[in-house]
């Protein structure tokens, strides 16, 4: 019998823990693409075909380490920790990843100041490209991969205060961006 | 007016169509694994023994194992006994070559 489309995430990795169920895994894919293929966006830069790439990756090593599931995790939190490390394996191969580079420079949170009407979703994306790894990993994971700081950190490898302070440059950087104050 | 924090969250939150992702997806898994092959290995051991037991009941009087036995290990390699000794015990261990190379 299919599962019912209203199963949990944790009942359909059962269903495909015990029966090998193809079916319910197709739906705990259907579910988490599109904020996994959206976080992988972000991280690759918008390229869209890599992106899909990586996500299709991900939900292979997903289905092949099921097993290893600990149900007190979420699931989400559990695949946006193998995109993580399927993105930053393939970007290494390319070049290395700098995920920890030390910057003192202190900024303040000016995150919830309003922007202009006309910043939208595309300047976002544009915007986003331009920070570095560690800065565009952090928000990504904390943003798009819903992750708490503490989470991020352990997903990313990189000690907590490194990832608060990726947090709040990437945020300065991003508004100075859209606000059209980026000297750069 | 938008915040930052409402960009990047009504971003994060914006749903992608599935465009066959999901297909795509369930086409790049690795094959099922073939299921356990106990029921295999008794269907053909079984039939084996079956066949054996037919051979043995239809055999022509004087014909058995044991008698097949005896034969061979006093050097009468082409009695009907030994002959049927000597199949079954090809039969068996092809069936037995054929299970292990399965799995």
């Amino acid at each position: 019998m299919p599962p019912a489309a209203s199963a949990t995430d944790a009942e359909l990795i059962l269903a495909v823990l015990e029966r090998d169920d193809r079916n319910a895994f197709a739906q705990l894919v259907n579910r988490h693409q599109s904020r996994i293929r959206t976080l992988l966006r972000r991280l690759t830069k918008g390229d869209t075909a890599a992106a899909d790439d990586l996500a299709q990756e991900t939900f292979v090593l997903a289905w092949k380490n099921l097993r290893h599931f600990r149900f007190e995790a979420r699931f989400s939190t559990w695949i946006y920790r193998i995109a993580f490390n399927a993105w930053q394996s393939e970007a290494r191969k390319k070049r290395e990843v700098l995920l920890d580079d030390p910057d003192e420079a202190v900024f303040v949170d000016e995150s919830r100041a309003d922007l202009p009407d006309a910043a939208s979703i595309i300047d976002l994306g544009r915007a986003l490209a331009t920070l570095s790894d560690g800065e565009r990993a952090a928000i990504a994971a904390c943003y798009y991969g819903d992750l708490s700081h503490e989470e991020a950190a352990q997903a990313l490898g990189i000690p907590l205060g490194t990832v608060k302070t990726h947090v709040l440059r990437a945020k300065a950087k991003l508004r100075a961006r859209l606000t059209g104050k980026d000297a750069t | 007016m938008k915040t930052l924090e409402d960009l990047l969250l009504e971003d994060a939150q914006a749903h992608l169509d599935d465009d066959f992702f999901t297909a795509r997806v369930m086409g790049a898994l690795p094959a099922p694994a073939p299921r356990a092959s106990w029921w295999k290995a008794l269907l053909i051991l079984g039939s084996t023994a079956l066949g054996g037991l037919l051979a043995a009941l239809f055999a022509p009087s004087g014909t058995s194992a044991l008698q097949g036995a005896l034969d061979l290990a006093t050097s009468h390699y082409l009695t009907p006994s030994a002959l049927a000794v000597v199949a079954t015990a090809i039969t068996l261990a092809i069936a037995g070559a054929v299970l292990a190379s399965e799995d």
